[in-house]
């Protein structure tokens, strides 16, 4: 992994750049915590798809949902290079599982074009935006957006019946 | 949460908490005296807390509140002057008033929210309060005829009557509840200076979560001294250790017994609602009933108690409200006109048993049968089989309370499924025995805490998981030639009858182990009075399970009572076996699995 400054004194978005299904993906570094490797993770039971279980970081117990499934791709294998997101979502940590981690950068601002279909499978909903990584593109994703629809996913499946407590 | 301003947020938090406690203590002190007519120092203090409430609420500026607590204290004051005696309708306006302050109480954080019924409520405290002395007053010109009269009288201006379900009981918990930690005498309203203090109980859940930690690791470093005692030379150092070990050990389960003995509440905080639900249904049902409870001071976890509350008071709602006849009914009968419910709460090893029963008229078990199978629970032809254990339990079983069984007063949308969910949340279970003309009885079981419960490790697709003692009856080994299939689902005899046999891989959605195995493990689980065999991979052992909270992201995962962490850092759902079943197609006539062997010896139907 390598860390790219870009010249100074722009307006600059900090990323931490992954992969997913051969495709390069983004996420404002404001929220993640953490990158881990992957490791042993619980399943839900009837949990829906997306949720891959539950991992221990360091005596909390974390949900961990699986990036490729959240949005739509195929389920991908877990390689050595697989790793987990730890993101902060509505004041909690959970992790996302990514193909890999390529690089932290800084994005300059002016870089950042309007979401677009052409580059990504990608519903545009969940994109912040398009922009040019040396001779590729990579998109940014809205992190709270993605999450916010995986929420209201897994509450719908999870448990219509219960009230609130 | 917003303090209002000029008082900090520590402030506000405790007026909320101390104020929703002297409302209770109020509320439970205004049935006394009207059950009781009352002695001088019952009266004395229920002006006081009328008083109290009115003094805080005046300082942190609600202004209802304040205007409200100082009608009723001028008609407490005439009532321990001896002006007045207590009639029904001066009752009535009291519990109207504990109602509103509740409502207001719940509703402090809105500025906006203006509490209808106020104003109608100080102008009847106000009246009641004004209206002619009684002639064993002092004031000797009130004419006898007209105090019967006002007795008698139905109070019209009243408006209507908040009833509890009206959302009181739902949203009246402040968001920051505290614990007194030294169980003061709860009518005590003030902060004594006995050497106790107010601690938050998120800060005691830190303590717990901190334990829990520890527990997590002594285990984790029980297991490496003593491969270290196997493997290497450990000389004399090993001994040392191991002294250090039992040390930490012994330290380590003193510490989290006093930790949860922290946590702990006395169940009377939740029993002192019910009298009034009982008054308030009864009187409404033109019913008469005696509410027994005991066991009032048994202990436990305060967040059982609060998953506690609302079960509770639709349990002793719907008692009255179906189990017990009218006066007529129960004469006719031969049984004494007023019913009786008795709540006794007591501990049963690490469990709480809270037993509801009433002498009513029990429950209609054909009634049952005939809703069960208009709402397609079950099909005709196998309603016949059930047992009358089973049947009961179908009015646990969601989607049978539904609009024809629900009426004013019990019903509200809030079924014995959710009330079974709700307990069951908390790892506890309920069973409903019931004799026909005899009664009713609820045995609820509850453990004392949810920080850390017992839990039965079994696997299933090679991964762990803990099943919470409280819901297993026993582990049995079944041979393949003993399983049978009764009613297209494969079940297996123990003690006489008939328990159904249930994958663990099927229902975590997993993939199937062997079905093809000389014998089986199965656990015999109970989730309200129904049992079921839970066949698993292989059982690990019993162990204290530390509950982990898993956040709110997932929201309330239906099969899943929460998470552990195993002694090998892994993560570990406890499971939450009526969820799992709740959600599987396991109904109680689908089609067994179609991967069972059908052994030898097998009826197909």
């Amino acid at each position: 992994m390598r860390v790219v400054t870009a010249p100074s004194g722009v307006d600059e978005l900090p990323v931490v750049c992954f992969e997913l299904a051969g495709e390069s993906y983004a996420a404002d570094i404001g929220h993640v915590r953490e990158i881990i490797r992957r490791q042993d993770i619980a399943p839900i039971p009837r949990a829906p798809d997306f949720v891959e279980g539950m991992t221990n970081l360091r005596g909390r117990v974390l949900p961990v949902v699986d990036l490729r499934r959240l949005l739509g791709f195929p389920p991908g294998e877990i390689t050595r290079r697989s790793r987990i997101l730890i993101v902060e979502f509505g004041g909690q940590l959970l992790g996302a599982i990514v193909d890999a981690v390529t690089q932290v950068v800084r994005l300059p601002s002016s870089s950042l074009e309007p979401p677009s279909r052409v580059v990504s499978r990608v519903e545009t909903a969940y994109m912040r935006g398009v922009a040019a990584l040396g001779e590729s593109l990579v998109v940014v994703l809205d992190v709270d957006r993605v999450l916010t629809a995986a929420q209201s996913k897994a509450l719908a499946t999870l448990d219509p019946q219960l009230p609130p407590p | 949460m917003s303090a209002p301003a000029g008082i900090t947020e520590e402030e506000w938090e405790l007026f909320l908490e101390e104020t929703r406690e002297q409302i209770e203590a109020l509320d439970a002190a205004i049935l006394q005296l009207e059950q009781t007519e009352g002695d001088r120092d019952l009266l004395r203090e229920t002006f006081r807390l009328a008083h109290t409430i009115k003094g805080s609420s005046a300082a942190v500026g609600l202004d209802a509140m304040t205007r409200l607590t100082h009608a009723m204290e001028s008609l407490l004051d005439r009532l321990r002057g001896g002006q007045l005696s207590i009639t029904l309708p001066l009752a009535d306006a009291l519990f109207t008033s504990c109602d509103l302050l509740r409502q207001m109480l719940a509703r402090a954080n809105d500025p906006a929210f203006d509490a209808p019924g106020v104003d109608a409520a100080i102008r009847q405290l106000t009246e009641i309060c004004s209206g002619p002395p009684q002639e064993a007053a002092a004031s000797p010109e009130a004419p006898a005829a007209e105090v019967a009269e006002r007795r008698a009288a139905p109070d019209a201006s009243a408006g209507p009557r908040p009833t509890l379900d009206a959302g009181a009981p739902e949203t009246f918990q402040p968001p920051q509840p505290t614990i007194e930690t030294a169980h003061a005498d709860e009518h005590d309203g003030a902060n004594r200076a006995g050497g106790s203090i107010r601690i938050g109980v998120d800060q005691l859940d830190v303590l717990m979560n901190l334990v829990g930690e520890l527990v997590i690791d002594r285990a984790r470093i029980e297991e490496i001294v003593e491969r270290w005692r196997a493997s290497a030379a450990a000389g004399p150092l090993g001994g040392q250790i191991e002294d250090v070990c039992l040390h930490l050990h012994r330290t380590l389960d003193d510490l989290r017994d006093e930790v949860l003995k922290s946590r702990m509440v006395p169940v009377s905080s939740v029993l002192r609602r019910l009298p009034r639900v009982v008054r308030d249904v009864a009187q409404a049902e033109g019913k008469e009933v005696e509410l027994r409870i005991s066991g009032e001071e048994t202990e436990l976890d305060r967040a059982v108690v609060e998953e506690l509350a609302d079960p509770l008071v639709h349990l002793v709602r719907n008692s009255v409200d179906h189990g017990i006849e009218t006066p007529d009914e129960r004469r006719r009968q031969g049984k004494s006109p007023a019913g009786i419910i008795s709540i006794a709460a007591r501990h049963d090893g690490n469990q709480i048993l809270i037993d509801v029963s009433d002498d009513g008229a029990g429950v209609d078990t054909a009634r049952v049968r005939e809703i069960a199978i208009a709402r397609g629970l079950i099909a005709p032809d196998s309603a016949d089989a059930l047992p009358a254990r089973e049947l009961l339990d179908l009015i646990f079983v969601p989607g049978f309370s539904t609009a024809s069984s629900i009426t004013e007063v019990s019903g509200r949308g809030v079924g014995m499924d959710i009330v079974r969910s709700r307990i069951e949340r908390v790892n506890g279970s309920i069973a409903l025995e019931s004799e026909p003309g005899r009664g009713a009885h609820f045995t609820i079981r509850l453990p004392l805490t949810l920080a850390i419960i017992r839990g039965l490790l079994v696997t299933a697709c090679d991964r762990a998981y803990a099943i919470p003692l409280t819901a297993v009856a026993e582990v049995v080994r079944v041979a393949r030639h003993e399983i049978q299939s009764v009613g297209r689902r494969p079940a297996t005899e123990l003690h006489g009858e008939m328990l159904p046999l249930v994958w663990l891989d099927e229902l975590i959605d997993g993939p199937r182990q062997d079905r093809n195995a000389d014998a089986v493990t199965a656990v015999a689980v109970h989730t309200a009075g129904r049992r079921i065999g839970i066949v698993v991979e292989r059982l690990l052992g019993e162990q204290d399970v530390v509950i982990k909270q898993v956040g709110t992201f997932l929201g309330q995962t239906r099969g899943m009572a929460g998470a552990t962490i195993l002694v090998d850092g892994r993560v570990c759902p406890i499971l939450n076996i009526a969820g799992l079943l709740a959600g599987s197609a396991l109904t109680y006539d689908a089609p067994g699995s179609a991967d069972v062997p059908a052994a030898p010896g097998t009826r197909t139907a």
